[in-house]
């Protein structure tokens, strides 16, 4: 601390009278700010600030002075009282003329303290915008989004042509960050002045066709805030949305989702209705299905948000045969934090509710620890009762009863009304629960007992049997029971069934007649009625006791006692004086007073469905927010999917490995392709770096050969399969390996490898030896003695792949072990098939029966169009070891193959060319999805050829 | 989407406040006390608050509320998440969430805040990126900084990470001793009921890694029997596809500590608890006004392995007032203000054979008191070490991309040290009574 020496100048502000400090934190808050907090808020004892005002000088001293640390350290501590919420807007002339400092931290603070108080400090904040603007042309990226950030958050409404102006220029800025920043900044124009709207809406515009993924997120977010509805705006940049998803930040993973969701409900029809009128006819539109695959992966996100997002929009929006995995990872999120904890429940038993046989698997999930926070046991216990069915009963049932021994009453009683509405949602429970609530009688939990009576009451309006014994053994329990809820619903049920038990129903009413006026309102109340009731069906011994009673309720304090005794005394004691009108009352008396009545209903709090998005916080309050966007109901007609078409086919954007790992050389090879920054996480990058040159086709995933070689040079290649280089010669010193596929079938179900070694330097190489270092099991070819110079030589190989695409690692030695090279081969899916020839009958059925979710789908490269049918089954060919199925109908072309693993897997491909389709049948998923991809890539690279 | 965030600890002082759009003066937060009141417990405050123009997301974290205010519809399980990650950077700068730790580096907390969210929506999360931005605290460097006469904690220029397409790396890195490890966390969740029996059994394993590697390393960590992960989250750097045909984690992972995976362990038929539990507790006998009480743990650690840290907490009933037991081995407490009995029994040596220790004696009833009627839970937490419940074991862990053969032999090769440990814990371990 150096500010010793600007003691002296501490003096003249005292005089100023600045406010105490209690005030100064309030200044935002004239509405009973609670004064005694925020001046007590101060235990760290930071006493050089707390209350001493006259530090304020100090501090404008030392902005003043011309040592950046100076500043510094002023700023700091101006930072640390606005942090605490206490007003530092005096300060504002001296802070705002350090926004030229060259000190990056201090320039950072200032900026901070003026977006906090330039709305205050209107003019005077007006003296830094010259600064903003010159920033805003700084060669420095950061210098210019920040520059661009705090222009736009300070809220003056005099500036706002220079904001607008500042943010059309950011839109079309190099940089991505000033792009996002830009982004950003739309909805805080906006909220500034909502006339701006059209001029935004250009700007969006333009944001949502940028393709870097630093700024979709955002700018989707700028979309909901202003234009929610212009749905049109979103169509040309759908698909690419899709491809970028996985790559986008996570918060902006959820905000695109949700939009997508609306999205889907207004373009799309409704899977679930499609299938019931035309089933299997092509139940999802392509596009459809691109978003549900591609938001797929998200189920893995840390983020519950993102798991939760991609939850609501299964549910909202895919074929009801998709639900179960999405509750997998729901129940998943119930290990993460209590308040993640808490939202997910309430998600979960709207779910339970409206649809509990998905979660009919996951009940022990919902067991109720004694550690859980009271709202979440609540939850869980509705999702319990709400998934009871007749099989899971007697464990349901035996947890409950757990739960009624809590020490916990809340939860106790709570388990208690839940075995009541288990019982009442089940009807053939109804004997054992009811047992199981006697005996919950016995108990000294006075809480506990009276829900049970309650609950008891209930079931017993819903039972048609007779339980005249319960009712007795109630009777006798009500002097020991003093929670006034329960005493009345005793005394309602024996009023109901005195017939039932005509000893026992006047001996209480007399008891009761006894305590009358000191019980509770409600117990009052149903001792009025018991002797109504007794006084009907049993007059020769109720009357008098009646009579009593209603007397008694004449003059009681609570007006609805009074009521209702004057309303019962003309029906039950007919005043004889006045004989017509009461008698005909007497008559129907008894079907008035004991009218069967309908049995209450209890029902969960998502009983009925909730209009709301899941997962919204509207859906959470059942209340619709500001800035909630309906979810539109589903077109009714299929509206035009051309429009999502873009112009220009994107050639797959995220042809490149997520991560380029290449070295200097592979970058050479790559240059053609797309920047690596584009790329999609979802496309895996070649396993092994040292492999990377020589990796075939990284087949898994990507539809172009990441090898480098551009399409043409692989056709020239003939089928059987293309060549790919194993080992480069510039890597291994002149050695070159390459390989291919010669489709043989092997009865072993291995894939067999043919090799061809070439020396490229100007020795010869001896001993040449491949061996296997890991991965699937490989039958090394035959060592090569001699290789001389340009000289080359094949050998044999075969692996066992089985159906995974697992690269096979390999170790490549050469003079006598001298030189020695790591290698991998990797197979594309393709070859990992073997021909079958079936008809076309068997075709059909075969593939029929891999549907749904064993069928990938989607559209044939546009590119395809010029190719002839043999054209197109040759590129077919060449990427996948299929065979044609003959007597295909015409524009159809079909390929049946299987895999060579010791259980083959059936693999179909349909080619649908008037509808444009590429369907894979294959009832592993991967495997289909992959072939799918590598298809679509061998006919693009077919067609380009062309 | 958030409008204000305010840090309040447990005495009720809002110690820290940062607006985002404009001011919402802190009298909003008496909604907040009001519901801290009505609960007995700060973890009973429910995250969602309804106030009549606002609404109050919370979360309760290291005896603080992180409250955020939103105005408007917004996804909850976005803010609460965004108020966790926040608490995780601040752990991550200053090795604790804590009020003191928050207190002591304000500036840079403020700094922080306003780096993370613009106009409400989040800007920068990725620590990784932030620690280029805002540098953390650090002994040795304000040091260097007096001596050099540099001060400044923030960046002049732009993180690398940002644009690049891994942002959770931060770029050129450099350790003189490249180490990578994992910790392989598993944790049982299970409800015992009065028999002995398991009425519900869970395992769930995370993997937490500490990696400083130079470089950009690729890494592949493969397990020996991968089939045992059932469902997993993955961190944004793990490659998804691989994960999913292969079963393996591949990825370049950031720079430092972070969870690389959480999953849970697919546990068919029973779990062995790994210890037993016999126990009578009863509040009523027949001389006097006392309970009685008797526990007696009875280990059954895989062979080899022992119980650790083994402690059993037992929630009393309000008529309880004391407790005067005979512990065989562990000390015990018992809590009057919160009702508690806690028996720390340490560490269960299974070679000396110190068999099954007991807790036995006699509980001190409220004299008036009506006797309770019902049965307390048994909360019990151990780890064991060098062992996972559910079998997972990893098989290799390769580093790639640094170690790559560059031509003509000049290599950037190095080998780093690699570190995995395993333990099992008790999660949720209850029993019954």
């Amino acid at each position: 601390m150096s500010n010793g020496g600007f003691q002296p100048y501490n003096s003249p502000m005292d005089q100023l009278g600045l406010p105490p400090p209690d005030h100064a934190s309030s200044t935002g808050s004239q509405d009973g700010d609670r004064g005694t907090r925020s001046s007590a808020a101060d235990p760290a004892g930071s006493a050089f600030f707390s209350g001493d005002f006259k530090k304020h000088d100090d501090l404008r001293a030392m902005l003043e002075s011309s040592k950046d640390s100076q500043k510094l350290e002023a700023m700091r501590r101006i930072i640390a009282m606005v942090a605490k919420g206490k007003d530092c807007s005096d300060l504002f002339p001296s802070v705002v003329k350090n926004v030229v400092s060259k000190n990056s931290e201090v320039k950072k603070l200032v900026y901070v303290y003026l977006t906090r108080y330039a709305e205050e400090k209107q003019d005077l904040a007006l003296l830094s915008i010259a600064t903003f603007q010159r920033a805003l042309k700084d060669p420095n990226q950061l210098i210019r989004a920040s520059a661009l950030r705090v222009l736009t958050s300070i809220r003056v409404p005099v500036i706002l042509p220079i904001q607008t102006l500042a943010l059309q220029d950011a839109v079309s800025d190099m940089s991505a960050y000033v792009r996002k920043t830009a982004a950003l900044a739309i909805p805080k124009i906006y909220s500034l002045d909502p006339e701006t709207k059209p001029q935004l809406m250009g700007v969006i515009e333009k944001l949502l066709a940028d393709k870097t993924t630093l700024v979709v997120g955002v700018a989707i977010q700028a979309f909901e805030e202003i234009c929610p509805n212009r749905i049109d705006l979103i169509h040309k940049n759908y698909r690419k949305l899709c491809e970028l998803l996985a790559d986008v930040q996570d918060w902006g993973q959820v905000v695109i989702i949700n939009m997508l969701t609306r999205y889907v409900r207004t373009q799309f029809l409704d899977p679930a209705q499609q299938n019931q009128e035309q089933e299997r006819q092509n139940p999802l539109d392509p596009d459809h299905e691109l978003l549900l695959r591609t938001v797929r992966p998200l189920f893995q996100s840390q983020n519950a948000a993102v798991v939760m997002a991609v939850a609501q929009l299964y549910y909202h929006c895919a074929p009801p045969g998709y639900m179960n995995i999405v509750i997998r990872h729901l129940v998943r999120l119930l290990r993460a934090s209590p308040e993640v904890q808490s939202c997910v429940l309430t998600s979960l038993s709207a779910l339970s509710a409206s649809s509990p046989h998905l979660l009919s698997g996951h009940l022990k999930c919902f067991y109720i620890h004694s550690t859980d926070s009271s709202s979440v046991k609540l939850v869980k216990l509705d999702i319990l009762t709400n998934l009871a069915t007749d099989s899971n009963f007697p464990v349901l049932l035996r947890e409950l009863q757990a739960y009624v021994s809590s020490p916990d009453s809340e939860l106790a009683s709570a388990a208690v009304r839940a075995i009541g509405r288990c019982a009442s949602q089940l009807p053939d429970t109804t004997d054992t629960c009811l047992n199981g609530l006697v005996s919950l009688l016995a108990k000294k939990d006075e809480s506990v007992v009276a829900e049970a009576i309650v609950v008891i009451k209930k079931l017993l309006q819903v039972q048609t049997s007779d339980h005249s014994h319960m009712i007795v053994d109630l009777a006798r329990l009500v002097d020991g029971i003093a929670i006034p809820r329960a005493r009345a619903s005793i005394l309602w049920l024996i009023g109901e069934y005195c017939d039932r038990i005509p000893k026992i129903a006047p001996d209480v009413l007399r008891k009761f007649a006894k305590s009358f006026l000191e019980e509770e309102d409600q117990v009052k109340l149903q001792i009025v009625n018991l002797a109504a009731k007794l006084c009907v069906c049993n007059p020769k011994q109720a009357r008098l006791l009646a009579q009593y009673v209603l007397n008694l309720a004449k003059y009681d304090q609570n007006y609805d006692i009074r009521d209702r005794s004057r309303f019962l005394r003309p029906l039950v004691l007919p005043d004889p004086s006045v004989a017509e009108p009461t008698l005909l009352a007497g008559k129907r008396v008894k079907k008035i007073l004991l009218a069967p009545k309908p049995a209450p209903e209890v029902q969960s709090r998502f009983a009925e469905n909730s209009p709301f998005q899941l997962g919204s916080l509207s859906h959470l309050l059942n209340l619709r927010l500001p800035g909630y966007q309906a979810l539109p109901d589903w077109p009714a007609e299929q509206p035009d999917p051309s429009v999502r078409a873009v112009a220009a086919p994107a050639p797959a954007p995220s042809s490149m490995a997520a991560y380029s790992r290449g070295g200097p050389k592979e970058q050479k090879s790559k240059q053609k392709q797309q920047q690596p920054a584009e790329a999609s996480l979802l496309d895996f990058g070649p396993t092994n770096p040292t492999a990377a040159p020589a990796a075939p086709s990284k087949s898994t995933s990507r539809p172009v050969d990441p090898f480098g070689l551009m399409p043409d040079d692989l056709l020239l290649l003939p089928t059987p399969s293309r060549m790919y280089s194993l080992v480069n010669k510039y890597s291994a010193s002149g050695l070159q390996v390459d390989y291919s596929f010669p489709r043989t079938c092997l009865a072993s179900g291995r894939i067999a490898l043919s090799l061809v070694f070439t020396n490229h330097s100007s020795a010869p190489m001896r001993h040449v030896t491949l061996q296997h270092a890991a991965g699937p099991a490989l039958q090394p070819p035959e060592p090569i003695d001699t290789l001389e110079p340009g000289v080359n030589t094949t050998r044999q190989a075969e692996v066992a792949w089985g159906d995974s695409t697992t690269a096979c690692q390999l170790l490549l030695r050469w003079d006598n072990g001298a030189q020695e090279i790591r290698a991998s081969v990797q197979p594309p899916v393709g070859e990992l098939l073997a021909p079958v020839t079936m008809s076309a009958q068997q075709f059909t059925t075969e593939s029929g029966k891999l549907k749904g979710l064993n069928e990938e789908k989607g559209r044939i490269p546009e590119a395809a169009s010029q190719l002839s049918d043999s054209d197109l089954a040759e590129a077919v060919r060449s990427s996948a070891n299929l065979v044609a199925v003959s007597g295909a109908p015409t524009g159809q072309l079909w390929f049946a193959g299987r895999s060579c693993a010791s259980r083959p897997i059936p693999v179909y491909v349909a080619l649908d060319r008037q509808a444009n389709l590429l369907r894979v049948h294959c009832e592993q998923m991967t495997l289909g999805s992959v072939l799918h991809r590598d298809l679509c890539s061998g006919i693009a690279a077919a067609a380009s050829k062309k | 989407m958030i409008h204000s965030i305010f840090f309040i600890n447990n005495s009720g002082d809002i110690f820290l406040e940062k607006h985002y759009k404009r001011v919402i003066p802190k009298s909003i937060c008496d909604y907040f006390f009001e519901e801290v009141t009505k609960n007995s417990s700060p973890e009973n405050v429910p995250p969602i608050i309804q106030t009549p123009n606002h609404i109050l997301i919370s979360i309760y974290r290291a005896q603080m509320h992180f409250v955020a205010v939103c105005k408007s519809e917004v996804p909850p399980l976005f803010v609460i998440e965004f108020l966790h990650r926040l608490a995780d950077i601040i752990k991550d700068y200053f090795d604790e969430v804590s009020e003191t730790s928050i207190k002591d580096n304000v500036v840079i907390v403020y700094e922080l805040l306003d780096e993370v969210l613009d106009n409400g929506f989040p800007l920068a999360t990725e620590s990784n990126i932030l620690k280029e931005l805002i540098r953390p605290p650090n002994l040795l460097r304000s040091l260097a900084d007096t001596m050099t006469g540099r001060n400044s904690t923030v960046s002049a220029t732009l993180p690398t990470g940002q644009l690049s397409n891994i942002p959770w790396r931060r770029s050129g890195v450099k350790y003189a001793n490249n180490e990578a490890y994992f910790d392989i966390v598993e944790e049982l969740d299970a409800i015992v009921d009065k028999f002995g029996g398991a009425v519900c059994a869970e395992v769930h394993g995370s993997i937490d890694c500490l990696i400083k590697l130079s470089g950009v390393p690729d890494l592949t960590l493969s397990f020996v029997n991968s089939r045992l992960i059932e469902d997993a989250s993955l961190h944004p750097c793990v490659r998804h596809r691989r994960f999913e045909v292969e079963r393996l984690l591949s990825f370049v992972p950031p720079d430092g500590g972070f969870r690389l995976m959480a999953y849970r362990a697919s546990c068919h038929g029973n779990l062995p608890v790994p210890l037993d539990l016999r126990h009578t507790i009863s509040f009523k006998q027949a001389s006097g006004n006392s309970g009685h009480l008797e526990l007696t743990v009875i280990p059954r650690p895989p062979s080899g392995r022992q119980l650790e840290d083994l402690v059993l907490t037992v929630p009393m009933p309000r008529a309880v007032s004391g407790a005067s037991l005979v512990a065989s081995a562990g000390k015990y407490s018992y809590d009057t203000a919160s009702r508690t009995l806690v028996w720390t029994v340490g560490r269960l040596d299974s070679q000396k054979g110190a068999g099954s220790p007991t807790l036995c004696g006699t509980l001190v009833m409220q004299t008036g008191a009506p006797v309770p009627d019902c049965r307390p839970s048994i909360l019990v937490s151990f780890s064991i070490t060098g062992w996972t419940i559910s079998g997972l074991k990893v098989n290799r862990l390769d580093l790639h991309g640094e170690s790559k053969p560059v031509l003509h032999q000049k290599t950037s090769k190095y080998k780093p040290f690699k570190g995995v440990k395993y333990v099992t814990k008790a999660g949720k371990l209850e029993f019954r009574t």
